[in-house]
């Protein structure tokens, strides 16, 4: 796994309330070498961050599946204020319906749970190459 | 009385035999009648007209004769007097006549006036012969007399026109008499007719009607139908005895039947309830046997080793002993699957044989099999139970020797139409009495042998059951200390020599990739044919009941293109999911579906293609024969072209490959792990993993034995996951089954794979740690 170039000025929100697959994410991130990790477990909580004021993040990685509000209304609520930021969802559902659902949105990418590492790493490098 | 059979026969007969009487006298009667008729006919008013015509002639005579006597120039004849009187009397006995014979009684009044006017005529003409022609008076005399005879012949000819007159009233009278007693005759042949009848329909519909009823409702009875009413069980005639009689009958065998049906209901239910516990300790002594393995290989000291040791080993028996149960259950419900397939005799007993000869060995006795050459090399019939048959014979055969050997024999009998396979032994024999209850269920020759040998007592009970499926009889001969020959006979069928077909040719045409649902509740069968299709290229999605099979048909997007539907599920069986899936909206109802049964005897496959299935594999599925299937359903390996999402199929790569993977653990993640991400976070995520499980058990397997299926479906989901990604591949499967067991609310499925959750975790965290360790040991060794 190779570190991302300017890895250190990026920003990515993390969204996932599970404490393996939190900890599974920030240590691919890390070992890619990304500055700044906001973590979340809480759906709402993500939510509130994504403000017109803040300062846009450069990924958004989110779970579907969390107390407060879904990987879903947090993918609607980024759309609707940074248009361009990407947005990686990971999900345990395989099921189609995820995928169209997801896709309607606009999300970036997704990935299902369980992933190897690799997997992660590939998807991120390539949504922040961008 | 009145109402008895007997009695409306006898009132019949008397009634026929007064008729006929009746009809007798009413003809005499007739007759007689008629005769009277006739002859009053001829006699009365013709005789009343001939004499008045021949007292008009006698008078007419008379009077010429008096007229020519006076008028006669020679004066009175000499007899003239004598003449006279006698003339008038043949007209006087003329008028008798006519006043005898006639019938109206006017003629007797012109005939006294008649009779007056004669007396004066005849006065007159006695006068006129005492005078003198020349006498004065004599032509007022003359005058007179002739007048008076004038009167007479007027007279007369009234009397002959009567009589007349009576003879045509006579025939009028007459042919009414004639109309009458015909009409008469009519009327009484009619009313006996109607009579008759009426008797012969009340007969009909008292007595014939009823029997015949009778003779159908005992017709019926007789044939099962106990819905049939009895009729005519109020009566009081013999009818009434028979119906009643008829009654007790079916009383009688409404109670036998349900004796029967509780006898039967109770067999089953023994058998289901036996099989279902063995079923039910199967599950979890296959955990028990899993998991005394794991701690053998953990590093024990030679006395853990020997405890654990003999755990396995009782395990393994009693597992031995459930499945011989288990057999022996679904041997008595009649569920023998016996096949029929080619095989070779020579190859099957040096099979048995070689399975047998290290027990026999160990006890020191000799083995050897012998075939008689004048058999077919191959045979038809089911090796697999010919080999267990075998196996169960040898096996006892070498228990129960202590010195010497078995021998495993087959040759043909009864001219070549039967196969007969013999083991016989050196051993301790059989006494005659012990061979007779030796086949029963749990029976073996002496309880204290179970002591000194153990076993179910079911395995010859096993034999003859699959020996009699097979069309055969099983036996044994035995001399009390010399040994016993256990042998049995089946009917010998020339089978063809095995191709090397079997595997079939199912590669040669490749089939396309298929997106392919497979609904099992069995997560073994699943994860067979998940490792089967997936081999093929396929890709493979999960359902265990056919409610969700439905659903995910009705949601899949692109449409799925093969369903193999378990016909046996909890929730929704794979019929009514067929027919559900049929009767869906839209193309998703048109995917072809297999189904996967173990009943294609009888009318079995016959109800999944009446649901809507396109083909049928039985079950246990052969995968080469499933291939065969799927390319019989798609010929050219093109069909609709697939459209394989490529990016969805890389998204869920390694879910899918865990998903349809048969392997417990696959390590090459953790490597891949400790690869990418440097072994300290390998070994950070272990312990997060490790230390999540405390917080999730309590809700996976509470104490109190009752799990809620909402909160389970939600621990199994984020535990799934975790397990996943570390290796734990049949952690990841039996937790996704539990999360879709939950979600359904499935509370029976629930406890069996939750059960299974606990083996698989507790062996998915003995693997996990030696992995860890393994990890820490790299990291020390390339530390320094």
């Amino acid at each position: 796994m190779t570190p991302l170039r300017d890895g250190a000025g990026l920003r990515v929100l993390l969204a996932e309330d599970n404490a393996f697959e939190a900890r599974l994410v920030q240590g691919v991130l890390r070992q890619l070498g990304i500055g700044t990790i906001t973590a979340y477990r809480d759906g709402a909580e993500a939510i509130s961050a994504v403000t017109p004021q803040a300062m846009p993040f450069h990924l958004v990685i989110s779970d579907w599946n969390m107390p407060g509000a879904t990987g879903l209304d947090l993918l609607r609520h980024v759309r609707a204020v940074w248009r361009h930021t990407p947005f990686l969802m990971l999900t345990a559902h395989a099921g189609v319906d995820f995928v169209t659902n997801a896709k309607a949105n606009a999300v970036d990418a997704y990935l299902v749970k369980p992933f190897a590492p690799r997997e992660l790493a590939n998807r991120v490098t390539l949504l922040v190459a961008r | 009385m009145f109402r008895t059979i007997r009695f409306k026969l006898a009132a019949a007969f008397a009634v026929a035999v007064l008729a006929a009487v009746t009809i007798g006298l009413v003809a005499v009667l007739v007759v007689r009648s008629t005769g009277d008729l006739v002859i009053r006919m001829y006699d009365q008013p013709l005789q009343a007209i001939n004499y008045a015509r021949l007292a008009q002639t006698n008078f007419v005579m008379l009077d010429l004769m008096v007229d020519r006597a006076l008028k006669s120039p020679n004066g009175l004849p000499e007899n003239f007097r004598e003449d006279l009187d006698i003339n008038d009397e043949d007209f006087l006995a003329s008028l008798d006549v006519v006043e005898e014979r006639g019938l109206n009684p006017e003629i007797r009044t012109y005939t006294a006036r008649i009779r007056e006017q004669n007396a004066d005529w005849l006065a007159a003409v006695r006068q006129l012969t005492e005078m003198q022609g020349t006498s004065p008076d004599h032509a007022s005399a003359m005058e007179g007399m002739e007048r008076l005879g004038a009167g007479i012949i007027t007279n007369l000819e009234i009397v002959t026109q009567m009589a007349a007159e009576d003879g045509y009233r006579f025939r009028l009278s007459a042919e009414e008499t004639i109309k009458a007693a015909a009409d008469r005759t009519t009327l009484l042949i009619a009313a006996l007719f109607t009579l008759v009848v009426g008797i012969t329909i009340a007969l009909i519909r008292n007595i014939v009607t009823p029997l015949n009823r009778l003779t159908r409702a005992t017709i019926q009875l007789a044939g099962g139908n106990m819905d049939v009413a009895v009729p005519h069980t109020s009566r009081r005639d013999e009818i009434g005895s028979v119906a009643g009689a008829l009654g007790v009958f079916k009383g009688a065998m409404e109670v036998v039947r349900e004796a029967q049906e509780k006898a039967e209901a109770a067999t089953r239910a023994k058998s289901e309830f036996l099989a279902m516990m063995s079923h039910e300790i199967r599950t979890p002594m296959n955990g028990v046997l899993g998991l005394t393995r794991l701690l053998l290989r953990s590093g024990l000291n030679e006395e853990q080793a020997k405890l654990a040791t003999t755990v396995l080993q009782s395990g393994q028996s009693l597992l031995r002993i459930l499945n011989d149960i288990l057999d022996f259950s679904k041997l008595e419900a009649g569920k023998a699957d016996i096949e029929t397939l080619d095989f070779e005799l020579v190859s099957l007993m040096a099979g048995t044989s070689m399975l047998m000869r290290n027990r026999a060995e160990e006890k020191d006795l000799w083995l050897r099999e012998e075939v008689d050459e004048a058999l077919p090399v191959y045979l038809k019939g089911d090796p697999n139970r010919l080999r267990q048959i075998m196996l169960n014979l040898v096996g006892n055969a070498i228990k129960f020797t202590e010195t010497g050997g078995v021998t495993l024999r087959a040759g043909a009998c009864a001219q070549g139409t039967r196969l007969r396979v013999e083991v016989a032994d050196t051993g301790i024999g059989i006494s005659e009495a012990a061979r007779s209850k030796l086949f029963g269920s749990f029976v073996q020759a002496d309880s204290s042998i179970t002591r000194r040998f153990g076993g179910t007592g079911l395995g010859l009970a096993i034999c003859k059951k699959l020996v009699e499926a097979m069309g055969g009889t099983i036996g044994v001969d035995s001399v009390q200390g010399q040994g016993s020959t256990f042998w049995f006979e089946i009917p010998l069928v020339e089978g063809s020599p095995i191709t090397a077909d079997a595997a079939g040719d199912y590669d040669e045409h490749a089939v396309r990739p298929l997106r392919i649902l497979v609904a099992d509740d069995n997560a073994i069968n699943r994860k067979v044919l998940a490792g089967a299709l997936a081999e093929h290229g396929h890709m493979v999605l999960f359902a265990e009941d056919g409610e969700t099979a439905v659903a995910m048909v009705r949601d899949a997007d692109p449409p799925l293109d093969l369903v193999l539907m378990d016909v046996h599920m909890p929730r929704m069986d794979g019929m009514t999911a067929t027919r559900a899936i049929r009767a869906l909206p839209g193309p998703a109802s048109g995917v072809l579906i297999v189904a996967a049964t173990a009943s294609v005897g009888g009318n079995g496959v016959q109800r999944c293609l009446d649901a809507g299935m396109n083909a049928y594999v039985s079950k246990p599925i052969d995968p080469a024969n499933l291939f065969k299937v799927i390319h019989r359903l798609f010929p050219d390996g093109e069909g609709p072209p697939a459209e394989f999402d490529i990016e969805m199929a890389d998204a869920g790569a390694t879910a899918g490959s865990l998903l349809t993977g048969t392997e417990p653990f696959v390590a090459d993640m953790l490597t891949d792990m400790a690869d990418s991400m440097g072994p300290d976070m390998a070994l950070d995520l272990i312990d997060t993993f490790l230390s999540i499980l405390p917080e999730v058990e309590p809700d996976l397997f509470p104490s109190d034995g009752t799990p809620q299926p909402q909160q389970v479906a939600e621990v199994a989901h984020s535990l799934k996951s975790a397990a996943g990604s570390l290796g734990l591949a049949q952690v990841y499967r039996t937790a996704a089954s539990v999360e879709a067991a939950g979600q359904t609310g499935d509370s029976a499925g629930l406890a069996s794979l939750l059960s299974q959750l606990r083996v698989d975790l507790d062996e998915g965290v003995v693997w996990l740690r030696e992995r860890r360790a393994m990890v820490e040991a790299a990291m020390a060794e390339a530390g320094p």
